[in-house]
């Protein structure tokens, strides 16, 4: 009796205690620091955006930075002095040219050391698209087009492209099954195998036996030297809904004239590539499925500010319909 | 480097050659305990006459060369009594000594040659742990594990609170070779990682190498741990049953043939999955439960062989089951180790021992999940798996009273299947990733030498090859070992040592808790070995008046070749092949060890110091600069100590001080860019997602903050008493985490707080144990 007794003691007390414990820490301190964000594309103005870091647990608007000076320099000569637009933002009238580098120096009273980015926007991707029937079906019949995206001269013009697909004025709901209204939707899935594509972004299919890339397709490093890159594409689609998938082979060629199914090809300079890279990365593991996937830690996002954080990034994009050329 | 290595082998051999050429008597036999006939490990031999000495090996096997005299033996180990034998030595003379247990403390008798003694040792960086000792540390849930009483040493550093995984002198836990009974244990964890599989009660013994790594060991970066089940009694049969609050083990052990074979049997297993029928009483039930089995019998087939069989085999279930009206589905894991292995010992002549092992080791993984319905039937299957198939040739040289020569040879066939999933539905039935199975060829030849350069000056001087052949791509890996002692007095001797090691397996993981969906997978055409190379200066110190050994080491090593994950690439989201998941990159660790230690006495046990540093180089991580470890502990404590209250009554107490771990958290918040056609997505036109790519955090650099100071108590009461039946019953009170210190398990951030997760606050239990 005694024996059972400080058994059951030992047994209930042992699974009690060792319960699972929730607690707080501190949050590690930093500096707070201006945040220098613009995109240069050789279709749009000069726009710089200032604003500055704000702590974890402050859920404010972020700061905007109005009273700085952001002077603009090409190729290393000074060219204009950004004038301030609102929100944070500064204005060039000038819009940068592809292969020219791009240096803008910020200061001003709440700056104590000067600022400093620069990047070199790239060339214009060279790239050709078609469609096809899908040769191999795979276990579940869904897809019946395959789309081929062919990119050019790449050890030419250190190309970093990303690829995006996009279905315009489609009778596809997001929402639900009303598939009378017609909408443009940035494809959130693209389905492929190709080899060449870096899958940083992408899940693997079991049932289907292929990969799906989260938005954008990136190539892979390896094959950024070569003069030539096919990627075979084998559908898509725009949010997790089975019946809603990339435009079928046989409606292709009967689109009204308002829709059509695009592809842009961005080609970013190498500081762009690497801001995109990681801002996917931690999007994927943090943020895509709602919770973070587990043990993923956050990404360092890539930063070429000196003296703050943001990004000045170029890109050159280009723009091709894929409905327009069938496959020989 | 033909050249170089055509060398180095030469010297060796020449070496080996030179010293093997006196001629002696020699006197020789096997040590073993007089009440279960268990060979004892490491007892001293000693001539008091000659100043000579001696010591047993792994198999409790001692050889030593003398003049021809009449002489005094002495026999003395740790725990036994003293026993003489007077021998006139006119030929080779076979002497087999049983030495009886004794509770008495006597004074030990240091030798010039004793392996034990940290002065006069020529190895450097090496424990050994007594069974004993392991089962009166550390306690979890009223088990006490090898592992965990590691984790006590200096330059072992555990990874997550409660787990038993080591990180020694900065590597990881796949860098650790762990050997049981010689055939290496893939994977250590039951409970995914908070007890190691090595059930304490066949345990006898436990040597760890954390550096000077002898060349007769192979394939690791960082360490050697060495354990030893028990041989089984030879003489009566005797048996141990014990009850905790985790599991419940049953030890079986006895003669076949008294004094010629015997047998162990050991079993364990956990009974978690009783409590979860209890409290899942439904349609719904999550359950778990692991068990392991050891088996080992010996045979003295004659004075000069003996033969041994081992198994052991261990596994872990975890699942949970639905049901729902006819459906029923069911998503379980299953990993488990089984090992099976051959050893004959051969004495060959009086000098020259030699052992011969052949084992087979798997580990496999299965993760499942089935849905079964009138209208569905759903399956898919991850398996994982490695085998080991080895067969080797050890042998032991005695050339002499300077010299003593170890060499063999190794061939082993891998054979690799990482993540191969087999699908079945209604209209599929596949299985993925068949192409990449792997095999592959891994041989391995050394040569090890232990000499007396003058009366204070021993080298441990080794060389070891490892040629692996996989994908059509051959490596060879040469690897050097040195270690040198100098003995500046009869008490303080300065050690040092030099070893480069080589690793063809790869431990893929995503965590330190020893998940067991962490993948081996081989080195192959794309991914080379890993290696590194490890400096070591050290001192060491005997107080014979306090019974006090003292050392200080420092080491610098260096790890090239190692592999991680990818940022955003792990298991659950697995691609195509394991390689395109992977990164790699290289690593670097220092520090300085400070060890008291105390065998002997009523209070035994010993404190442990490390300082050490430990950073990791890839080049997509961290923009490609150097980052710490997250196990990059600069300052760790620990204190075990054991007090004899009286033979049969025991108070063990740990303590553990150390810096808290690394973890990577960001700083601040900014705004971020959206990236481009973003808004077209449904995702953000549904408007729930503005924030995406816009509310950025800041993270300065990997692993920039670092968690709190780690510590906590561990109080441990044993207390026997003789029953009337002659039996032994035992009480093993402990408590874990004695004043509750909220140490964390787990970070996380929540609504713009950072929160820590704590497995264990104060966590009592009582273990009941009968010895028959």
């Amino acid at each position: 009796m005694r024996l059972q007794f400080i058994l059951a003691l030992g047994f209930s007390s042992s699974l009690l205690s060792s319960c699972i414990v929730d607690s707080d820490l501190p949050l590690p301190e930093g500096e707070p620091q201006i945040v220098v964000n613009s995109i240069l594309n050789p279709d749009s103005l000069i726009k710089v955006q200032l604003t500055r870091t704000r702590p974890l647990e402050d859920s404010q608007p972020f700061e905007v930075i109005e009273n700085a000076t952001i002077k603009l320099f090409e190729n290393g000569v000074i060219i204009d002095t950004l004038f301030y637009e609102d929100n944070g933002n500064y204005l060039s009238n000038r819009k940068p040219k592809e292969t020219y580098t791009y240096k803008i120096l910020i200061s001003g009273p709440d700056i104590k050391l000067d600022i400093e980015a620069e990047d070199t926007v790239p060339v214009r991707p060279e790239f050709s698209v078609c469609f096809g029937k899908t040769i191999s079906q795979k276990a579940l019949t869904l897809y019946d087009v395959t789309v081929y995206v062919e990119l050019y001269n790449l050890n030419e013009n250190q190309f970093h492209p990303w690829v995006e697909f996009i279905s315009q004025d489609y009778n596809y709901d997001y929402r639900g099954n009303d598939t009378t209204k017609l909408v443009t939707t940035k494809f959130s899935y693209i389905d492929s195998n190709s080899p060449s594509l870096d899958d940083f972004n992408a899940t693997f299919d079991n049932f289907n036996g292929f990969s799906e890339y989260a938005f954008y397709l990136r190539l892979s490093d390896a094959f950024g030297n070569s003069p030539l890159v096919n990627i075979e594409v084998i559908g898509g689609i725009g949010i997790n809904n089975q019946s809603s998938r990339l435009f079928r082979y046989d409606v292709l060629s009967n689109l009204i004239k308002e829709q059509a199914l695009s592809v842009n090809v961005y080609n970013c300079s190498p500081a762009y590539d690497k801001y995109l890279k990681s801002t996917m990365q931690d999007f994927v593991n943090n943020e895509f499925l709602g919770t973070p996937l587990p043990f993923s830690g956050p990404v360092k996002i890539f930063s070429n500010v000196k003296n703050g954080a943001g990004i000045i990034a170029s890109y050159s994009a280009k723009s091709q319909r894929v409905d327009k050329f069938k496959c020989n | 480097m033909l050249h170089v290595k055509l060398s180095l082998w030469l010297v060796l051999i020449l070496l080996t050659l030179s010293s093997s050429l006196a001629q002696q008597y020699t006197l020789s036999g096997y040590v073993s305990d007089s009440d279960s006939g268990e060979k004892i490990v490491g007892a001293n031999i000693s001539i008091s006459s000659l100043k000579k000495g001696t010591i047993t090996n792994e198999y409790g096997y001692y050889t030593i060369n003398l003049p021809i005299d009449s002489i005094v033996v002495e026999f003395i180990t740790l725990g036994y009594e003293k026993e003489f034998a007077r021998i006139a030595l006119t030929k080779n003379t076979r002497l087999d000594i049983e030495l009886k247990f004794s509770n008495i403390l006597q004074e030990l008798t240091v030798t010039p040659d004793d392996e034990n003694d940290i002065v006069s040792s020529t190895q450097m960086s090496v424990h050994r742990i007594p069974a004993q000792v392991i089962r009166k540390s550390t306690m979890l849930l009223g088990e006490s594990d090898a592992l965990k009483t590691l984790q006590l040493l200096p330059g072992v550093k555990s990874g997550n609170e409660g787990f038993a995984g080591i990180y020694i002198r900065g590597g990881t836990p796949d860098q650790n070779l762990i050997l049981l009974d010689g055939a290496p244990v893939y994977n250590v964890n039951h409970l995914f990682g908070f007890l190691s599989t090595f059930n304490t009660d066949a345990v006898k013994d436990v040597v760890l190498y954390k550096g000077g790594v002898p060349a007769r060991y192979g394939n690791r970066l960082s360490s050697v741990l060495d354990i030893s089940l028990k041989e089984g009694n030879a003489k009566t049969t005797q048996g141990t049953f014990s009850v905790s609050p985790l599991a419940g083990r049953y030890t079986l052990e006895g003669p076949v043939k008294k004094n010629v074979s015997s047998y162990i049997i050991s079993i364990r297993r956990a009974w978690l999955d009783a409590f979860s029928a209890v409290l899942f009483p439904g349609d719904q039930k999550t359950a778990y439960s692991f068990y392991d089995f050891n088996f080992k019998y010996n045979h003295t087939i004659n004075a000069g062989n003996k033969i041994t069989f081992g198994v052991y085999t261990g596994r872990d279930k975890f699942y949970s089951r639905f049901k729902s009206g006819s459906e029923k589905s069911e998503y379980s894991f299953r990993w488990g180790n089984a090992a099976y292995l051959v050893r004959w010992n051969k004495i060959f002549n009086p000098r020259v021992f030699g052992t011969f092992l052949g084992y087979q080791s798997n580990y496999n993984f299965i993760q499942e999940s089935k849905t079964i319905s009138d209208l569905i039937r759903q399956y898919r299957g991850v398996k994982s798996k490695i085998t080991d198939r080895s067969i080797q040739a050890d042998f032991e040289y005695d050339g002499g009273s300077k010299s003593k020569i170890r060499f063999g040879s190794k061939l082993s066939f891998l054979g690799f299947a990482p993540e191969v999933q087999q699908i079945t539905g209604s209209n599929i039935d596949t299985v993925l990733n068949k192409e990449f199975q792997e095999k592959s060829l891994n041989f391995e030849l050394y040569i090890e030498q232990d000499l007396k350069l003058n009366p204070n000056l021993f080298l441990n001087v080794g060389l070891r090859e490892a040629v692996y052949a996989v994908q059509k791509k051959n490596y060879s890996i040469l690897q050097p070992r040195v270690s040198l002692t100098y003995l500046l007095s009869k008490a303080t001797s300065m050690k040092a040592s030099f070893n480069r090691m080589g690793q063809f397996l790869h431990l893929l993981t995503n965590s330190s808790i020893g998940f067991p969906t962490d993948l081996w997978v081989p080195s192959t055409n794309k991914t080379a070995p890993e290696t590194s190379v490890q400096y070591a200066l050290g001192l060491s110190h005997r107080m014979t008046d306090r019974n006090l050994e003292a050392s200080v080491e420092v080491y610098y090593k260096t790890m090239s070749n190692l592999l991680e994950y990818r940022d955003g690439a792990n298991y659950l989201f697995g691609s195509k092949n394991w390689e395109d998941k992977v990164i790699y990159g290289e690593g670097s660790s220092y520090g300085a060890e400070f060890f008291v230690n105390k065998k002997k006495g009523i209070v035994t046990g010993w404190v442990g110091y490390t300082l050490s540093y430990t950073d990791r180089k890839f080049a997509e991580i961290n923009e490609g600069k150097k980052f710490p470890f997250k196990y990059d502990r600069r300052h760790d404590i620990s204190v075990y100590a054991n007090y004899n209250i009286r033979p049969q009554k025991s108070f063990s107490m740990v303590f553990v001080l150390a810096s808290g771990n690394l973890a990577t958290i960001p700083v601040n918040s900014y705004q971020g860019l959206l990236p481009p056609n973003y808004s077209l997505t449904p995702r953000f036109q549904s408007g729930s997602y503005l924030n995406d790519f816009v509310n950025q955090e800041l993270v300065i650099e990997r692993n920039n903050y670092r968690l709190p100071l780690y510590h906590r108590l561990d109080l441990n009461y044993q207390t026997s008493k003789t029953t009337k039946r002659n039996n032994t019953r035992t009480w093993i009170f402990s408590i874990y985490n004695v004043y509750s210190r909220l140490n964390p398990f787990f970070l996380y951030q929540s609504e713009g707080r950072l929160k820590k997760l704590t497995l264990f606050p104060i966590t009592p239990s009582v273990s009941y144990k009968l010895d028959f």
